[in-house]
């Protein structure tokens, strides 16, 4: 190797060790609770090349609060804030504050174009009175496993309040299925806490259900849904190749949905053409991975050339250590057939826009 | 040969320059990263941290020194089309690339320095006499941006702007293009083309410039 390889070797390694440098802030979003008078403290890491002119700023709800150990720097740099919050904010709910780090111009162009980051910390001020915030979660399951529900539930009110939870499972025509009780709770203002509920699926239908969460706090309501399913080892033939042209060796597809909270290994089918008389052709798909709950297409190849135009009978096998099968009818439809059809179509369009233009001059004329 | 052989020695001796102050950098950054010695059994503890970052690929316009055709009225210099018209200015068709190189979704302001008054003495007017700043914002990949509401590609964002619109710009307010910028890498985009009509009308003359700041915010 000569040494005007290891030059560029050189010269390449140097450069590959050079990344994107663009402008960036961490960590990202930031929630607080408000507290009267409470100092929060957080370190940002502003990312830059090393000769870029930075500038941080503030904004938004109490950004005059705001006071940064530094705010002006070049390159890469940690920047603490502190923020003091007030002993009183008349504004409950979510206040935004933006924390946001910006390239200084340097305007050496005719247009220049420079960039800014920024973070929102939402501070969350507490409602007078009572006022909860719930959120449900459950997880998938297959029939016979345990679904866990979850309704986490904070008190963003200034009182303390009593909360009773309750799940009612509905299937989705909304018929209701059963009630779950996930007890009653004394919260204090900003306590946040877990209402949990195990369930044995074995004596559901594996189908999709809508959880309703409501929680009682005092006379006021508070709900949020979800929809669960409970899986069992099928996979659904929701469609099919049913018409296809007779010209060689044709794709035929077959789309499938899993029912199944895993997931399944070895999926193929294998496809029957037939007549009234006997079976004409069958082919095999090649075999696919399907991941829970999917839904995916898996494609065979019919030799059309062997069958004459006309209806015939399917059927088809769907293997995935359990089966699915389905009876449809398929249809070969000679290729020039087929033009036809877009031709009839572009004829009417066409003489449907003559008659529309005809009618329109001879009404000008009229005026 | 004699020749041949001090070349080489002369890119040997660079080679070794190079690698020296590579080794600089890679002993910097080495010393100040955390040193990771700490011996543990069984679990591994990672935690990534979230961070907003944007970069613009493509950061500059310039089309150079030109003036309108002598009896042209305008001339139209457009960053999309990548054409000037009208003017002897050296056309540009890269427009500006801005890319979400951090792991968060962001949504992207943009404020402009200059309005088309104070940048090329115009009004944005309909007439060609009037002279024009605007702007244009494109995915630069596919299904970049979307709206915040329904995830529809490209229309209708929080602000009203839609993709491929071209907009007057605006020096006081900053204007939402993009209301999910997204992170992944396939999809990670967006390019602003700039159009300007510069009329013979026009009272400013010399190198004129204007900054446009593009602002990303984790969604």
């Amino acid at each position: 190797m000569n040494t005007k390889l290891y030059f560029f070797i050189f010269l390449f390694l140097l450069f590959s060790f050079q990344g994107v440098e663009g402008l960036g802030i961490s960590p990202s979003k930031q929630y607080v609770d408000y507290v009267p008078n409470l100092e929060y403290v957080k370190t940002f890491t502003i990312t830059t090349s090393l000769d870029d002119n930075i500038e941080m700023y503030a904004k938004g709800a109490f950004s005059e609060f705001v006071i940064f150990d530094k705010k002006e720097f070049m390159g890469t740099n940690d920047v603490k804030i502190t923020l003091v919050l007030p002993d009183n904010v008349e504004t409950p709910g979510e206040n935004v504050l933006i924390i946001g780090a910006r390239e200084k111009s340097l305007g050496s162009a005719t247009i220049a174009a420079v960039t800014a980051v920024q973070i929102p910390i939402v501070v969350r001020v507490p409602y007078p009175g009572k006022y909860v915030e719930i959120e449900l979660s459950v997880n998938d399951v297959n029939i016979g496993e345990e679904a866990l529900f979850n309704v986490q539930a904070i008190n963003r009110g200034k009182e303390a309040i009593h909360s009773n939870v309750d799940i009612t499972l509905n299937d989705l025509d909304g018929n209701e299925i059963e009630k779950l009780n996930l007890g009653s709770r004394s919260m204090e203002p900003l306590e946040t806490f877990n209402f949990k509920y195990v369930l044995n699926t074995s004596k559901y239908e594996p189908a999709d259900y809508n959880a309703v969460a409501l929680v009682d706090y005092g006379g006021f309501l508070v709900s949020d849904e979800k929809i669960f399913r409970i899986g069992n080892l099928l996979v659904n033939i929701v469609n099919y190749s049913s018409i296809i042209v007779k010209d060689g060796i044709r794709p035929y597809f077959i789309d499938i949905e899993s029912r199944w909270n895993y997931p399944i290994e070895g999926v193929f089918a294998e496809v029957y053409v037939s007549n009234e008389e006997k079976e004409l052709i069958s082919f095999l798909t090649p075999s696919a991975r399907i991941s829970s709950w999917e839904k995916s297409r898996i494609t065979g190849y019919l030799d059309t050339s062997k069958l004459e135009v006309g209806k015939y009978d399917s059927k088809i096998v769907l293997s995935y250590g359990n089966e699915t099968i389905i009876h449809g009818e398929l249809e070969i439809i000679n290729s020039v057939e087929n033009n036809y059809f877009y031709y009839l179509i572009f004829g009417v369009i066409s003489l449907i826009v003559i008659f529309i233009l005809i009618v329109f001059r001879k009404g000008l004329k009229l005026k | 040969m004699g020749v041949n052989k001090n070349i080489d020695n002369r890119y040997f001796y660079i080679s070794l320059i190079i690698l020296a102050i590579s080794l600089v950098f890679f002993i910097y950054n080495l010393t100040n990263s955390p040193i990771v010695t700490g011996k543990v059994t069984a679990t591994a503890n990672l935690t990534i941290a979230e961070v907003v970052s944007v970069n613009f690929s493509t950061s500059n316009i310039t089309w150079a020194k030109g003036a309108v055709t002598v009896g042209a009225v305008a001339a139209q210099l457009d960053t999309s089309e990548g054409t000037v018209t009208g003017g002897n200015w050296t056309a540009n068709s890269y427009g500006l690339v801005l890319e979400n190189i951090g792991n968060q979704n962001v949504t992207i302001d943009l404020t402009f320095g200059k309005d088309a008054q104070y940048f090329i003495d115009g009004t944005n007017g309909t007439n060609i006499w009037n002279g024009d700043y605007r702007f244009n914002v494109t995915a630069n990949e596919t299904n970049s941006c979307s709206n915040s509401t329904t995830v529809t590609y490209g229309i209708n964002m929080s602000s009203g702007y839609y993709l491929g619109r071209f907009m007057n710009t605006n020096s006081s307010t900053a204007l939402r293009v993009c209301d999910n910028l997204f992170w992944e890498d396939t999809k990670d985009q967006i390019r602003i083309d700039l159009y300007l009509n510069i009329s013979t009308n026009s009272s400013i003359t010399g190198f004129v410039s204007d900054t446009i700041t593009a602002t990303a915010t984790a969604v």
